[in-house]
Protein backbone atom coordinates (compact mmCIF):
# COMPACT_ATOMS: atom_id res chain seq x y z
CA UNK A 1 0.00 0.00 0.00
CA UNK A 2 0.79 3.78 -0.51
CA UNK A 3 -0.16 6.76 0.60
CA UNK A 4 0.37 9.74 -2.23
CA UNK A 5 0.75 12.96 -0.82
CA UNK A 6 -0.61 15.98 -3.37
CA UNK A 7 0.09 19.29 -2.85
CA UNK A 8 -3.50 21.28 -2.47
CA UNK A 9 -5.05 22.47 -6.02
CA UNK A 10 -7.51 24.58 -3.89
CA UNK A 11 -7.60 28.26 -5.77
CA UNK A 12 -7.62 30.81 -3.50
CA UNK A 13 -10.81 33.22 -2.87
CA UNK A 14 -11.29 35.40 -5.96
CA UNK A 15 -9.86 38.46 -4.98
CA UNK A 16 -11.12 42.27 -5.58
CA UNK A 17 -11.73 43.23 -9.36
CA UNK A 18 -10.32 46.76 -9.88
CA UNK A 19 -12.93 49.39 -9.37
CA UNK A 20 -12.61 52.82 -10.94
CA UNK A 21 -15.05 55.63 -11.05
CA UNK A 22 -15.38 58.14 -13.91
CA UNK A 23 -16.01 61.82 -13.51
CA UNK A 24 -16.33 64.43 -16.40
CA UNK A 25 -15.06 67.94 -15.30
CA UNK A 26 -17.44 69.96 -17.96
CA UNK A 27 -20.02 72.07 -15.85
CA UNK A 28 -19.18 70.95 -12.25
CA UNK A 29 -19.87 72.76 -9.39
CA UNK A 30 -16.84 73.56 -7.66
CA UNK A 31 -15.86 71.44 -5.29
CA UNK A 32 -17.33 68.64 -7.47
CA UNK A 33 -18.73 66.09 -4.61
CA UNK A 34 -19.58 62.30 -5.36
CA UNK A 35 -22.04 59.95 -4.46
CA UNK A 36 -21.65 56.27 -4.78
CA UNK A 37 -24.44 53.51 -4.42
CA UNK A 38 -22.28 50.37 -2.72
CA UNK A 39 -23.30 47.26 -1.96
CA UNK A 40 -21.94 45.52 0.99
CA UNK A 41 -21.61 42.14 2.70
CA UNK A 42 -21.55 40.66 6.13
CA UNK A 43 -19.80 37.28 6.12
CA UNK A 44 -19.53 37.18 9.96
CA UNK A 45 -21.14 34.48 12.13
CA UNK A 46 -23.05 37.31 13.90
CA UNK A 47 -24.78 40.52 13.22
CA UNK A 48 -22.33 43.51 12.97
CA UNK A 49 -23.08 47.75 12.43
CA UNK A 50 -21.72 49.02 9.47
CA UNK A 51 -20.02 52.09 8.98
CA UNK A 52 -18.20 53.64 6.01
CA UNK A 53 -15.87 56.29 5.29
CA UNK A 54 -13.12 57.06 2.85
CA UNK A 55 -9.62 58.84 2.04
CA UNK A 56 -7.54 60.17 -0.41
CA UNK A 57 -5.34 63.28 -1.40
CA UNK A 58 -7.30 66.76 -1.56
CA UNK A 59 -10.34 64.51 -0.86
CA UNK A 60 -13.12 64.97 2.26
CA UNK A 61 -15.05 61.85 2.93
CA UNK A 62 -18.00 62.14 5.28
CA UNK A 63 -18.42 59.20 7.73
CA UNK A 64 -22.19 57.00 7.23
CA UNK A 65 -23.20 54.80 9.72
CA UNK A 66 -25.25 51.88 7.86
CA UNK A 67 -26.63 50.47 10.66
CA UNK A 68 -27.00 46.62 11.37
CA UNK A 69 -26.32 44.20 9.14
CA UNK A 70 -27.38 40.46 9.98
CA UNK A 71 -25.18 37.57 9.60
CA UNK A 72 -24.92 36.22 6.30
CA UNK A 73 -26.70 38.92 4.79
CA UNK A 74 -25.99 42.09 1.98
CA UNK A 75 -27.25 45.48 2.08
CA UNK A 76 -27.29 48.83 -0.66
CA UNK A 77 -26.95 52.22 0.37
CA UNK A 78 -26.87 55.21 -1.83
CA UNK A 79 -24.29 57.63 -0.30
CA UNK A 80 -25.01 60.91 -1.28
CA UNK A 81 -21.97 63.42 -1.20
CA UNK A 82 -20.02 60.80 0.26
CA UNK A 83 -16.71 63.05 -0.67
CA UNK A 84 -15.77 66.37 -1.98
CA UNK A 85 -12.68 67.50 -3.93
CA UNK A 86 -11.64 70.48 -5.23
CA UNK A 87 -12.54 70.61 -8.54
CA UNK A 88 -9.65 69.81 -11.42
CA UNK A 89 -9.17 72.52 -13.58
CA UNK A 90 -8.80 71.98 -17.29
CA UNK A 91 -5.39 72.15 -17.18
CA UNK A 92 -4.46 69.99 -14.43
CA UNK A 93 -5.93 66.71 -17.14
CA UNK A 94 -3.60 65.75 -19.23
CA UNK A 95 -5.02 65.45 -22.96
CA UNK A 96 -8.28 65.74 -21.03
CA UNK A 97 -7.53 62.42 -18.32
CA UNK A 98 -6.34 62.52 -14.79
CA UNK A 99 -5.57 59.30 -12.94
CA UNK A 100 -6.13 59.01 -9.06
CA UNK A 101 -7.44 57.04 -6.46
CA UNK A 102 -9.09 57.03 -3.19
CA UNK A 103 -9.60 54.00 -0.94
CA UNK A 104 -13.04 53.06 0.83
CA UNK A 105 -12.63 51.79 4.13
CA UNK A 106 -15.93 49.54 5.90
CA UNK A 107 -15.85 49.12 9.35
CA UNK A 108 -17.72 46.79 11.24
CA UNK A 109 -19.07 46.94 14.92
CA UNK A 110 -20.53 44.55 17.62
CA UNK A 111 -22.85 47.52 19.16
CA UNK A 112 -24.93 50.22 18.14
CA UNK A 113 -23.13 53.18 19.66
CA UNK A 114 -20.00 52.02 16.92
CA UNK A 115 -17.62 52.08 19.91
CA UNK A 116 -16.29 47.96 19.54
CA UNK A 117 -14.71 48.41 16.42
CA UNK A 118 -14.02 44.31 14.90
CA UNK A 119 -13.32 44.67 11.42
CA UNK A 120 -11.62 47.00 9.27
CA UNK A 121 -11.76 46.82 5.21
CA UNK A 122 -9.81 49.33 2.69
CA UNK A 123 -10.97 49.08 -0.63
CA UNK A 124 -8.33 51.07 -3.02
CA UNK A 125 -10.80 52.65 -5.68
CA UNK A 126 -9.18 54.21 -8.91
CA UNK A 127 -11.10 57.75 -10.43
CA UNK A 128 -10.65 58.51 -13.67
CA UNK A 129 -11.38 62.39 -14.54
CA UNK A 130 -12.40 63.03 -17.54
CA UNK A 131 -12.50 66.67 -19.95
CA UNK A 132 -15.37 66.14 -22.44
CA UNK A 133 -14.38 69.10 -23.63
CA UNK A 134 -10.46 68.67 -24.38
CA UNK A 135 -9.57 68.18 -27.69
CA UNK A 136 -8.26 65.31 -27.48
CA UNK A 137 -11.75 64.12 -27.31
CA UNK A 138 -14.42 63.92 -30.02
CA UNK A 139 -18.08 64.46 -29.43
CA UNK A 140 -19.33 61.39 -31.11
CA UNK A 141 -23.64 62.06 -30.13
CA UNK A 142 -24.80 65.09 -28.41
CA UNK A 143 -28.62 64.74 -27.31
CA UNK A 144 -29.85 68.02 -25.95
CA UNK A 145 -33.38 67.90 -27.34
CA UNK A 146 -33.29 71.75 -27.82
CA UNK A 147 -34.89 71.16 -31.12
CA UNK A 148 -38.00 70.09 -29.50
CA UNK A 149 -37.50 66.14 -30.45
CA UNK A 150 -36.96 63.31 -28.04
CA UNK A 151 -33.74 62.58 -30.96
CA UNK A 152 -34.44 59.17 -31.14
CA UNK A 153 -35.13 58.13 -27.57
CA UNK A 154 -37.65 55.85 -26.99
CA UNK A 155 -39.89 54.59 -23.91
CA UNK A 156 -41.05 51.42 -22.83
CA UNK A 157 -43.08 49.85 -19.77
CA UNK A 158 -41.00 46.95 -18.01
CA UNK A 159 -43.42 45.71 -15.59
CA UNK A 160 -46.73 45.06 -16.33
CA UNK A 161 -49.44 47.71 -16.01
CA UNK A 162 -46.85 50.50 -15.54
CA UNK A 163 -48.75 53.64 -18.09
CA UNK A 164 -45.63 55.46 -19.02
CA UNK A 165 -45.05 58.94 -21.10
CA UNK A 166 -42.23 60.05 -22.89
CA UNK A 167 -42.14 63.94 -24.58
CA UNK A 168 -40.08 67.06 -24.04
CA UNK A 169 -40.24 69.69 -21.49
CA UNK A 170 -39.31 72.71 -20.25
CA UNK A 171 -39.57 72.53 -16.24
CA UNK A 172 -35.89 71.22 -15.39
CA UNK A 173 -33.21 72.01 -18.17
CA UNK A 174 -29.34 71.85 -18.45
CA UNK A 175 -29.64 73.34 -22.05
CA UNK A 176 -32.65 75.68 -22.58
CA UNK A 177 -35.47 75.04 -23.67
CA UNK A 178 -35.52 71.67 -23.76
CA UNK A 179 -34.83 68.19 -21.80
CA UNK A 180 -36.02 64.63 -22.07
CA UNK A 181 -39.09 63.91 -19.86
CA UNK A 182 -40.40 60.53 -18.64
CA UNK A 183 -43.65 59.66 -16.54
CA UNK A 184 -44.47 56.61 -15.28
CA UNK A 185 -47.74 55.20 -12.81
CA UNK A 186 -49.92 52.61 -12.38
CA UNK A 187 -52.00 51.84 -14.65
CA UNK A 188 -53.97 49.02 -13.36
CA UNK A 189 -57.20 48.87 -11.03
CA UNK A 190 -57.34 51.66 -8.22
CA UNK A 191 -56.48 49.52 -4.68
CA UNK A 192 -54.55 49.59 -1.44
CA UNK A 193 -52.05 46.90 -2.71
CA UNK A 194 -48.67 48.37 -3.32
CA UNK A 195 -47.32 47.98 -7.15
CA UNK A 196 -44.08 47.88 -8.46
CA UNK A 197 -43.58 49.99 -11.48
CA UNK A 198 -40.46 50.39 -14.42
CA UNK A 199 -39.75 52.09 -16.97
CA UNK A 200 -37.25 52.53 -19.63
CA UNK A 201 -35.51 54.93 -22.22
CA UNK A 202 -33.55 53.56 -24.64
CA UNK A 203 -32.02 54.23 -27.83
CA UNK A 204 -29.30 52.70 -30.07
CA UNK A 205 -26.00 53.93 -30.78
CA UNK A 206 -23.22 52.69 -32.77
CA UNK A 207 -19.64 53.04 -30.76
CA UNK A 208 -17.04 54.59 -32.48
CA UNK A 209 -13.70 52.15 -33.21
CA UNK A 210 -11.65 54.25 -30.67
CA UNK A 211 -10.02 53.34 -27.48
CA UNK A 212 -11.46 54.90 -25.00
CA UNK A 213 -15.63 55.94 -25.11
CA UNK A 214 -17.72 57.18 -22.64
CA UNK A 215 -21.76 58.11 -22.48
CA UNK A 216 -22.00 60.93 -20.44
CA UNK A 217 -25.82 61.17 -19.00
CA UNK A 218 -27.11 63.94 -16.81
CA UNK A 219 -30.57 62.69 -15.15
CA UNK A 220 -33.09 64.39 -12.94
CA UNK A 221 -35.64 61.99 -10.97
CA UNK A 222 -38.29 62.96 -8.67
CA UNK A 223 -42.08 61.65 -7.20
CA UNK A 224 -45.40 63.29 -6.66
CA UNK A 225 -45.82 64.25 -2.92
CA UNK A 226 -48.15 61.85 -0.69
CA UNK A 227 -52.04 62.58 -0.82
CA UNK A 228 -53.79 60.46 1.47
CA UNK A 229 -53.50 57.07 1.37
CA UNK A 230 -51.62 57.56 -2.01
CA UNK A 231 -47.71 57.79 -2.39
CA UNK A 232 -45.12 56.62 -4.86
CA UNK A 233 -40.99 56.00 -3.71
CA UNK A 234 -38.08 55.84 -6.16
CA UNK A 235 -35.98 52.44 -5.43
CA UNK A 236 -33.36 52.61 -7.96
CA UNK A 237 -32.56 53.61 -11.38
CA UNK A 238 -29.69 51.57 -14.01
CA UNK A 239 -27.84 52.56 -16.72
CA UNK A 240 -27.43 49.75 -18.95
CA UNK A 241 -25.89 48.71 -22.04
CA UNK A 242 -28.57 46.67 -23.75
CA UNK A 243 -29.20 44.12 -20.70
CA UNK A 244 -25.82 44.69 -18.75
CA UNK A 245 -25.95 46.54 -15.68
CA UNK A 246 -23.44 49.53 -16.08
CA UNK A 247 -23.92 51.45 -12.96
CA UNK A 248 -27.30 51.07 -10.30
CA UNK A 249 -28.49 53.71 -7.62
CA UNK A 250 -30.65 52.99 -4.96
CA UNK A 251 -31.22 49.49 -3.89
CA UNK A 252 -33.78 46.83 -5.06
CA UNK A 253 -37.48 47.15 -5.16
CA UNK A 254 -39.31 46.85 -2.24
CA UNK A 255 -42.68 47.71 -0.58
CA UNK A 256 -41.39 50.28 1.85
CA UNK A 257 -42.76 53.29 1.94
CA UNK A 258 -40.47 55.00 4.38
CA UNK A 259 -38.27 57.13 1.89
CA UNK A 260 -36.68 56.94 -1.53
CA UNK A 261 -33.23 55.11 -2.34
CA UNK A 262 -31.89 57.56 -4.06
CA UNK A 263 -31.61 61.49 -4.18
CA UNK A 264 -34.50 63.34 -5.66
CA UNK A 265 -35.27 66.29 -7.57
CA UNK A 266 -31.74 67.37 -8.56
CA UNK A 267 -29.24 66.57 -11.10
CA UNK A 268 -26.71 64.31 -11.32
CA UNK A 269 -24.14 63.18 -13.98
CA UNK A 270 -23.23 59.36 -14.72
CA UNK A 271 -20.56 58.45 -16.85
CA UNK A 272 -20.01 55.11 -17.89
CA UNK A 273 -17.38 53.65 -20.28
CA UNK A 274 -18.65 51.57 -23.77
CA UNK A 275 -17.05 49.29 -25.68
CA UNK A 276 -15.21 50.93 -29.25
CA UNK A 277 -17.27 49.81 -32.63
CA UNK A 278 -20.79 48.03 -31.22
CA UNK A 279 -24.04 48.79 -31.99
CA UNK A 280 -25.26 48.84 -28.54
CA UNK A 281 -28.87 50.29 -26.46
CA UNK A 282 -28.18 52.51 -24.07
CA UNK A 283 -31.06 52.09 -21.16
CA UNK A 284 -31.57 54.15 -18.69
CA UNK A 285 -34.60 52.36 -16.06
CA UNK A 286 -36.69 54.04 -13.47
CA UNK A 287 -38.09 51.46 -10.59
CA UNK A 288 -40.31 52.35 -8.02
CA UNK A 289 -43.24 51.25 -5.54
CA UNK A 290 -46.80 52.87 -5.88
CA UNK A 291 -50.62 52.57 -4.24
CA UNK A 292 -53.21 54.28 -6.04
CA UNK A 293 -56.00 54.55 -4.01
CA UNK A 294 -57.25 56.03 -5.79
CA UNK A 295 -54.86 59.25 -6.67
CA UNK A 296 -51.94 58.47 -9.10
CA UNK A 297 -48.93 59.28 -8.02
CA UNK A 298 -46.29 60.04 -10.61
CA UNK A 299 -42.81 59.20 -11.01
CA UNK A 300 -41.01 61.64 -13.24
CA UNK A 301 -37.21 61.57 -14.37
CA UNK A 302 -35.73 64.25 -16.88
CA UNK A 303 -32.55 63.43 -18.86
CA UNK A 304 -30.47 66.12 -20.98
CA UNK A 305 -27.01 67.08 -22.96
CA UNK A 306 -26.32 63.23 -23.18
CA UNK A 307 -23.04 62.89 -24.60
CA UNK A 308 -20.85 59.74 -26.07
CA UNK A 309 -17.59 60.77 -26.52
CA UNK A 310 -14.16 58.96 -27.81
CA UNK A 311 -10.43 59.24 -28.14
CA UNK B 1 1.75 9.99 -14.74
CA UNK B 2 2.72 13.36 -13.92
CA UNK B 3 -0.19 15.46 -12.17
CA UNK B 4 -1.87 18.36 -14.39
CA UNK B 5 -2.07 21.99 -13.73
CA UNK B 6 -5.19 23.83 -13.70
CA UNK B 7 -4.92 27.10 -15.58
CA UNK B 8 -6.01 29.84 -13.45
CA UNK B 9 -7.41 32.83 -15.31
CA UNK B 10 -6.01 35.04 -12.60
CA UNK B 11 -3.79 38.22 -14.53
CA UNK B 12 -1.49 39.57 -12.47
CA UNK B 13 -1.00 43.46 -12.15
CA UNK B 14 0.03 46.10 -9.49
CA UNK B 15 -2.63 47.14 -6.91
CA UNK B 16 -4.59 50.48 -8.22
CA UNK B 17 -3.06 50.06 -11.48
CA UNK B 18 -5.41 51.39 -14.03
CA UNK B 19 -6.66 49.04 -16.46
CA UNK B 20 -5.99 50.36 -20.76
CA UNK B 21 -7.96 50.42 -22.08
CA UNK B 22 -10.40 50.94 -19.76
CA UNK B 23 -13.16 51.86 -21.31
CA UNK B 24 -14.30 48.21 -22.09
CA UNK B 25 -13.89 46.84 -19.26
CA UNK B 26 -16.98 46.84 -17.19
CA UNK B 27 -15.32 45.10 -14.37
CA UNK B 28 -14.20 48.17 -13.53
CA UNK B 29 -16.78 49.93 -12.49
CA UNK B 30 -17.29 50.68 -8.87
CA UNK B 31 -19.49 48.33 -7.68
CA UNK B 32 -19.36 46.09 -4.29
CA UNK B 33 -17.29 46.53 -1.09
CA UNK B 34 -17.12 43.73 1.08
CA UNK B 35 -15.62 42.06 4.41
CA UNK B 36 -13.05 39.31 3.84
CA UNK B 37 -12.85 36.56 6.85
CA UNK B 38 -10.32 36.21 8.89
CA UNK B 39 -6.85 34.90 7.26
CA UNK B 40 -8.54 34.90 3.67
CA UNK B 41 -6.66 35.61 0.76
CA UNK B 42 -5.89 39.27 0.98
CA UNK B 43 -6.48 41.43 -2.08
CA UNK B 44 -3.89 44.19 -1.69
CA UNK B 45 -1.49 41.62 -1.51
CA UNK B 46 -2.36 39.45 -3.81
CA UNK B 47 -3.25 39.28 -7.60
CA UNK B 48 -6.46 40.76 -9.42
CA UNK B 49 -8.99 39.18 -11.31
CA UNK B 50 -9.81 40.61 -14.24
CA UNK B 51 -12.60 39.40 -16.47
CA UNK B 52 -13.08 38.51 -20.06
CA UNK B 53 -15.54 41.60 -21.67
CA UNK B 54 -16.12 39.27 -24.40
CA UNK B 55 -16.94 36.56 -22.55
CA UNK B 56 -19.76 38.02 -20.81
CA UNK B 57 -20.33 41.22 -18.32
CA UNK B 58 -20.51 40.29 -15.09
CA UNK B 59 -23.28 42.97 -13.97
CA UNK B 60 -21.80 45.45 -11.20
CA UNK B 61 -24.84 46.77 -8.25
CA UNK B 62 -23.37 50.07 -7.35
CA UNK B 63 -22.25 53.19 -9.42
CA UNK B 64 -21.02 56.48 -9.04
CA UNK B 65 -22.35 59.89 -9.77
CA UNK B 66 -21.35 63.69 -9.86
CA UNK B 67 -23.95 66.27 -8.11
CA UNK B 68 -24.52 68.08 -11.64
Amino acid sequence: MSIELRLSDIDPPAPDPPRTIYRDIVNLPNPVLLGITVRYLNYDDVGLYFQITGAGTGYTFGTVNLGLLASGTDAYRNLDQLASRAKPSPGDLTNGELDESITLTLKAYTDAGYTTLKWTYNRVVSVKFINSADAAFTVDFLNNFDDGTAQGWEVVAVTSNTAVSRGISTDYVLSTPYSLNLVMYWSGATGATVQHITARLYKSFTTPNKSQVYAIIDIRIWRGADSGSNWTRNKNYTIKKDTDVLAFFGRPYDTSYVEDYFPQSKWMRVVVPLPPNTTLELRVELDAATVRNPINIISTLRMDDIKIISK
Amino acid sequence: MAASRRIIKIRSISAGKALEPPAWNYDDVIGEIWMLELGAYDAETGKIYVSDPSAGVTPQWGGSYDDR
